[in-house]
């Protein structure tokens, strides 16, 4: 059983007046397989937002098929075992962290018992625990990315789709989140994420995509990734060739 | 520190200054509202579109503009005219439109345009408005009973009007009686002081009730002054030419003083009245 | 499923009620009916009125206020900010989405119009007792009559705040929408029985003008019909037949809404 897989799907975005065209993603098709951590990385604009919420079913795209776990986005129930943290997470101002997560483990149907457990372990795992009753809106930018890794995964999800999980944080806070994203690894479960950190990407995935200008330009393992002298050197050498085609 | 002070100082004076600001504005306001009173009224057709559902908060505010508008007049004893009449009529036609059960505007304006401005007519069309939409209530029909008996002198219309309103539950019932006794005391005061006293005792606007308890006090002199002429023609067998003929036979000590300003003097047809007409001496 | 709902609901109605404008509001209103005790002494005689107008306009005061500031602010934000993915990210349809949402602000102003209505029944309550003759024409019954078909009132104009901001991508376009929405559906009815009135059928109007109109007059809510205010003020019996006709007619005004609302959103992408 594939957990995600994506075929050939584009999305073209067009601007509300002008009528401007802009391919967002190109014919991308992808197999993510469970029990394996699937970094995306790409320079600003490249699709990977696009690509994770159309998985997550907030854009639908303009052709092909995206399964999650044999269901298609649009249906609730896709969405069950997943977790999901957005770029930028911005949550309800006025509610506190622990009433966020209440509501993430209610919806997604977990006893009270269980949640409370799930809560308070989380919110000690990431920081949060003497915060945890204050409310949203005085969080700082590194305090609500927290509060959204933990929103993502309280209910103990199978497949976590993280949005640039590292960004605004401090080098103790990414330590924390790769030493989660392992720990989710060492539990069985399905990790999606993407990236500019290459080298974050590089420590702790199975398997690197890697797009540009709305395109697929390659799916590598962690061997390929070390034949061709890491990840940086690797980027750096696709994203050249794609300028020069370009020209 | 040194900021803190000098911002505080700067503070302190701004509001004293301000205190003196407001109290020349409001002088300057106050001239500039006299000159112009807003004694303005909007079409109803728009008023009531723009009260949305508020229409009833709406009038309640139209119609204390309005009181306090002339019960600041009657206080200051301020002269009112033709323009201050169609200024009560419209306004209250105005409110009643906003709210048509407002039993408060009906008999305000009711009140107003009889006695101060002898518009009958233009009271008893609003009466009529309050028998149509307050069909439970005896009020409007006795009051244009009383318009019809005391004013336009029709004892017909106006003990039909009282046997109206007899006849809805919740009258008092010496109405029958009232009505019987009023087209007896056709030409006579003795209605209008039964009618004021009701009014009266139910009147809450300091200046509006000054002016009611004056009528009233003038009302019950001149009523007392008929009786006295009664007993003059009673005694001997002629009605007096003056009312110092009155004083002159005894029968009063002297005439009374008019709480109006004017004086009471006896008319051809041997009813008493007075040359303030009832209606304060304005300046 | 219920209880995911709940949550949702729950979620909404703690964003809400937590919302510092609601402070604004109740303050205001409050002054509003503390204020009543005060003017009723300018009046003569019908007191009983001048406190129920005013008592029923703060309430309706209060709920336009909500509505615009804190229910449009619940739902436009949702998706001005994003937070609307930490809804949608759940096992939450776009449907029940929508409908979470809806029923999450109406539970909001349901706890306001029950904080409100416990309020100016106390108000006017000192105020019947310190001028109990002047309260021979009032009813209790018609005050709540009153205060029920100003609650549903609040259905239809919330199902269109949740119905505009699934089709536009700003809250002021919302707000404006909303707005004149509400303005016309309280106008609507006296534009009509104008244009009826002899007075309007002696002007030439053309066809496509009276088509127009008729047409508006089936789209737009009459919202006047909620307004018992006036009526109440003077305990007029309003039947039980019409306050059950206007709730059905809520009721099929804002499913219809919401309805529309979760078609249209159900097709939205939400960048």
């Amino acid at each position: 059983m594939i957990d995600i897989s994506i075929k050939n799907i584009s999305k073209i975005y067009v601007s509300d007046f002008k009528c401007k065209k802009k391919t967002a993603v190109q014919n991308l098709s992808l197999e993510i397989e469970p029990g394996e951590i699937f970094g995306i990385i790409g320079r600003n604009g490249a699709g990977k937002s696009t690509t994770l919420k159309m998985i997550m079913g907030f854009i639908t795209p303009d052709s092909g098929q995206i399964f999650i776990s044999g269901k298609i986005p649009a249906d609730p129930d896709s969405r069950c075992k997943i977790g999901y943290l957005p770029e930028n997470p911005y949550f309800y101002d006025n509610l506190t962290a622990r009433e966020l997560l209440t509501f993430s483990c209610q919806a997604s149907g977990l006893d009270q018992k269980t949640s409370n457990q799930r809560i308070e372990l989380l919110l000690k795992q990431v920081g949060l625990f003497a915060e945890q009753n204050q409310k949203l809106r005085t969080y700082s930018k590194g305090m609500t990315q927290r509060a959204g890794i933990c929103f993502a995964l309280v209910h103990d999800p199978d497949i976590v789709i993280l949005d640039e999980p590292m960004s605004g944080l401090d080098p103790m806070g990414r330590k924390m989140v790769i030493d989660l994203i392992l720990d989710l690894k060492k539990r069985g479960k399905t990790v999606l994420f993407c990236s500019h950190i290459l080298n974050d990407v590089e420590r702790i995935c199975d398997r690197v995509a890697i797009m540009d200008q709305a395109n697929l330009k390659g799916i590598y393992t962690k061997e390929q990734i070390l034949e061709n002298h890491g990840m940086e050197e690797l980027f750096l050498k696709i994203v050249q060739q794609n300028e020069l085609q370009a020209k | 520190m040194k900021q803190t002070i000098s911002l505080s100082c700067f503070l302190i004076i701004s509001m004293v200054s301000c205190f003196f600001v407001q109290q020349n504005l409001s002088e300057k306001r106050e001239e500039l509202l006299k000159a112009s009173y807003m004694a303005y009224t909007l079409p109803s057709k728009i008023t009531g579109v723009l009260a949305l559902e508020f229409k009833g908060i709406v009038s309640d505010f139209l119609f204390l503009k309005t009181t306090t508008f002339f019960g600041d007049k009657f206080i200051k004893q301020e002269s009112v005219g033709e323009k201050q009449a169609d200024y009560a009529y419209e306004s209250i036609k105005i409110v009643t439109d906003l709210d048509p059960w407002f039993w408060d505007a009906y008999l305000f304006a009711d009140m107003l345009l009889t006695w101060d401005f002898g518009q009958i007519d233009k009271a008893n069309e609003l009466l009529l408005k309050a028998k149509k939409n307050r069909t439970w209530d005896f009020k409007p029909a006795y009051y244009l009973g009383f318009n019809h008996f005391y004013f336009l002198k029709d004892n017909k219309k106006g003990s039909r009007f009282l046997m109206e309103a007899s006849k809805i539950p919740g009258a008092p019932s010496y109405l029958t009686s009232l009505a019987a006794r009023l087209s007896m005391y056709e030409n006579q005061y003795q209605p209008a002081i039964v009618f004021l006293n009701e009014i009266l005792k139910t009147t809450q606007n300091k200046g509006l009730k000054n002016e009611y308890e004056k009528r009233l006090k003038t009302l019950i002199i001149m009523d007392k002054l008929e009786k006295n002429v009664h007993a003059y023609h009673a005694a001997f067998n002629v009605f007096p030419e003056t009312l110092q003929d009155l004083v002159d036979k005894g029968i009063i000590e002297s005439i009374p003083d008019d709480p109006y300003g004017g004086q009471f003097v006896l008319l051809k047809n041997k009813r008493v009245y007075t040359t303030s007409k009832m209606i304060y001496k304005r300046k | 499923m219920g209880r995911k709902l709940f949550a949702l609901i729950f979620l909404t109605f703690k964003e809400g009620v937590r919302d510092r404008a609601l402070v604004g509001v109740g303050l205001f209103s409050l002054a509003m009916m503390g204020g009543s005790v005060m003017v009723v002494n300018f009046f003569m005689r019908e007191l009983h009125k001048v406190s129920v107008d005013i008592n029923l306009s703060a309430i309706a005061f209060a709920g336009l206020l909500l509505t615009f500031f804190v229910s449009l602010n619940l739902m436009s934000k949702d998706m001005d900010k994003h937070t609307i993915y930490c809804v949608l990210s759940k096992p939450f349809s776009r449907t029940q989405y929508i409908w979470g949402k809806y029923l999450g602000i109406m539970f909001l102003i349901f706890i306001a119009f029950c904080i409100l209505t416990l309020c100016s029944t106390a108000t006017i309550f000192f105020i019947k007792s310190q001028y109990e003759v002047y309260f021979k024409e009032f009813s209790w019954l018609e005050f709540y009559k009153a205060i029920y078909a100003q609650f549903l009132m609040f259905f239809i104009l919330n199902a269109f705040i949740v119905f505009y901001s699934t089709i536009t991508t700003s809250s002021f376009i919302t707000l404006l929408f909303s707005i004149s929405t509400y303005i016309a559906g309280q106008t609507i009815e006296e534009v009509v029985l104008f244009l009826q009135s002899s007075q309007a059928m002696e002007m030439v109007m053309s066809k496509t003008i009276g088509s127009i109109i008729g047409i508006v007059q089936y789209v737009l809510p009459n919202l006047s019909v909620f307004d018992l205010k006036v009526r109440s003020a003077h305990a007029l019996p309003i039947s039980f037949e019409y306050l059950s006709a206007i709730t059905f007619y809520c009721l099929i005004y804002s499913s219809v809404l919401l309805i529309s609302s979760s078609l249209i959103f159900n097709r939205r992408e939400l960048k």
